[in-house]
């Protein structure tokens, strides 16, 4: 059936949890396109045919020419969704991604991704008139100025306010100021014991 | 911004902040003592505005009957280390209570006799954090708010490193800090998520301003959006368009682009009484309605039919 490979992109994209990305599918993208071509081929001919007069073939060009569009829709909302998500990781995980999730990314979303990093970093510097505030932190609103936190693995000192350092050795628990010790929560180190 | 006068003359909270003479705590000291000439908040302008907001916080915080070492009400004496910091300890549900009262929430809302509004045709009077929350689309910028809470932010961050280590008011105004900044943080995310998802509707919107004071984007949310839009097309670009047959290349935003949905309802309060609002049928009907708003009443209305009245101020979403 016409565009049923697109539709496959899609779905595809909507069977995977969010907060999962998917390998990029360049076969199927490559099928379609190639279909998309076939269509037009088609087209051109059944036009030329119309031109000279042989208006028979007509409405199968409509139908081609829908068929053209709703494959190009397709495709264009599979990279836009799959670039949401490469935003929402941007958001998650700060500016360089794990290394399995980058597997699963071609070049040019590595490229947007790296362009996407540099201009919300220039917006956050131009905040506050040039003193910059980073937007990442403070996701969640702050319930107490100190939480307990666990040490997921050895991270060695870490140095807190006015000059106190802590050793973070896996499996201890420790009573920190939340906001210095936010990134280390994302980056995994620690884990925030409710 | 910090007023020239002569500091020493200001009560101990205003120095520890340096936001200058104007706290309620000044307010309520016994004639006699050395005063730092607390004046109504809103005559000091923003400044003024936020200091009020928050020291109403730490004001009932040290009001309730378990904290009378309260500094100026019995005993002059500082509060020292060896004083029982377990006073915040004592009092968790009122703290708790006051998480997210009213003070914070005022604080991104646009003090009326602001000297930096009154540019503005329009000044909003609702909050901008909750309204941007609230609403389908974006709402006018309040870069100049953003930008001086943030001053506030490091002026006050300044102010606490002089303060003693132990001090107990030292966990309360850090506290203040993080929650002010949570706030700011979270306004700016909500409308860079909004002009990410809207770009190209808010473009050309903006486009079509004339009036600057009327802009829905900040000069940098402009460039930010413009620069998103770049990219999102270029992508597309490299990745489909330029393999596609020649007639269907063209990338036509208008076509393709995610507009916000105005047609969505809002819960709202009622600030102003407004007699006669239009609620138009879009069936064609004719079955158009007149609502009249009372002041204090909540609804819940289309977004579309009561954003004038948003604008100025007449209604506040929550």
């Amino acid at each position: 059936m016409l565009a049923d490979k697109a539709l496959e992109l899609i779905r595809e994209l909507d069977r995977t949890k969010d907060g999962q990305m998917p390998a990029f599918n360049e076969d199927t993208i490559r099928i379609v396109l190639e279909e998309m071509n076939t269509l037009f081929e088609q087209n051109q001919r059944d036009v030329n045919a119309t031109v000279a007069g042989d208006v028979r073939y007509f409405s199968g060009v409509h139908l081609r020419h829908a068929a053209l569009e709703r494959n190009r829709r397709c495709l264009l909302a599979y990279l836009y969704n799959r670039l949401e998500r490469v935003r929402d990781m941007r958001w998650e995980f700060g500016s360089i991604l794990p290394a399995d999730i980058r597997a699963n990314m071609c070049e040019p979303e590595i490229i947007w991704f790296n362009k996407y990093n540099k201009n919300l970093a220039s917006y956050m510097r131009s905040l506050g008139e040039g003193t910059g505030l980073d937007l990442t932190q403070d996701i969640k609103p702050p319930k107490n100025l100190y939480i307990e936190v666990r040490c997921l693995q050895d991270y060695g000192e870490f140095e807190i306010e006015e000059g106190d350092t802590v050793v973070l050795q896996k499996n201890t628990t420790h009573y920190l100021p939340m906001a210095q010790c936010q990134h280390l929560i994302r980056q995994g180190i620690l884990e925030h014991v409710e | 911004m910090r007023t020239n006068e002569d500091s020493s003359l200001w009560c101990g909270w205003c120095r520890i902040t340096g936001l200058g003479r104007g706290c309620h705590a000044c307010a309520s000291r016994s004639p006699g003592r050395r005063s730092c000439g607390w004046r109504r908040p809103l005559n000091l302008g923003f400044r003024g505005f936020v200091t009020s907001g928050r020291w109403c916080h730490i004001f009932v915080v040290l009001r309730s009957p378990s904290l009378s070492l309260y500094p100026w009400t019995s005993t002059p004496s500082p509060l020292s280390p060896s004083h029982p910091s377990s006073l915040l300890l004592s009092s968790p549900p009122t703290l708790l209570e006051l998480n997210y009262s009213s003070p914070s929430l005022q604080l991104l809302t646009p003090s009326p006799s602001q000297s930096l509004r009154s540019a503005s045709p329009r000044p909003s009077r609702s909050p901008a954090w909750m309204t941007e929350r609230m609403s389908p689309t974006l709402e006018s910028h309040q870069s100049e708010l953003v930008d001086c809470m943030l001053d506030q932010i490091n002026q006050m961050t300044e102010n606490l490193k002089r303060c003693k280590k132990h001090d107990f008011r030292l966990a309360i105004h850090k506290m203040e800090i993080d929650r002010i900044r949570y706030m700011i943080s979270s306004y700016l995310r909500t409308r860079l998520e909004k002009i990410e998802k809207f770009t190209h509707y808010l473009l050309e919107k903006e486009g079509r301003v004339t009036d600057e004071s009327l802009a829905t984007l900040s000069p940098a949310e402009v460039n930010y959006a413009k620069e998103y839009a770049s990219n999102l097309e270029s992508h597309f670009q490299t990745l489909i368009l330029q393999h596609v047959p020649e007639n269907l290349r063209a990338f036509d935003p208008n076509k393709m682009s995610v507009k916000p949905n105005l047609d969505s309802y809002v819960f709202l309060k009622v600030k102003e009484t407004t007699p006669g609002v239009l609620i138009e049928d879009d069936t064609g009907e004719g079955r158009d309605e007149e609502v009249d708003l009372d002041e204090g009443g909540q609804h819940l209305m289309r977004y579309k039919s009561v954003s004038h009245l948003l604008h100025n101020g007449a209604i506040s979403l929550i």
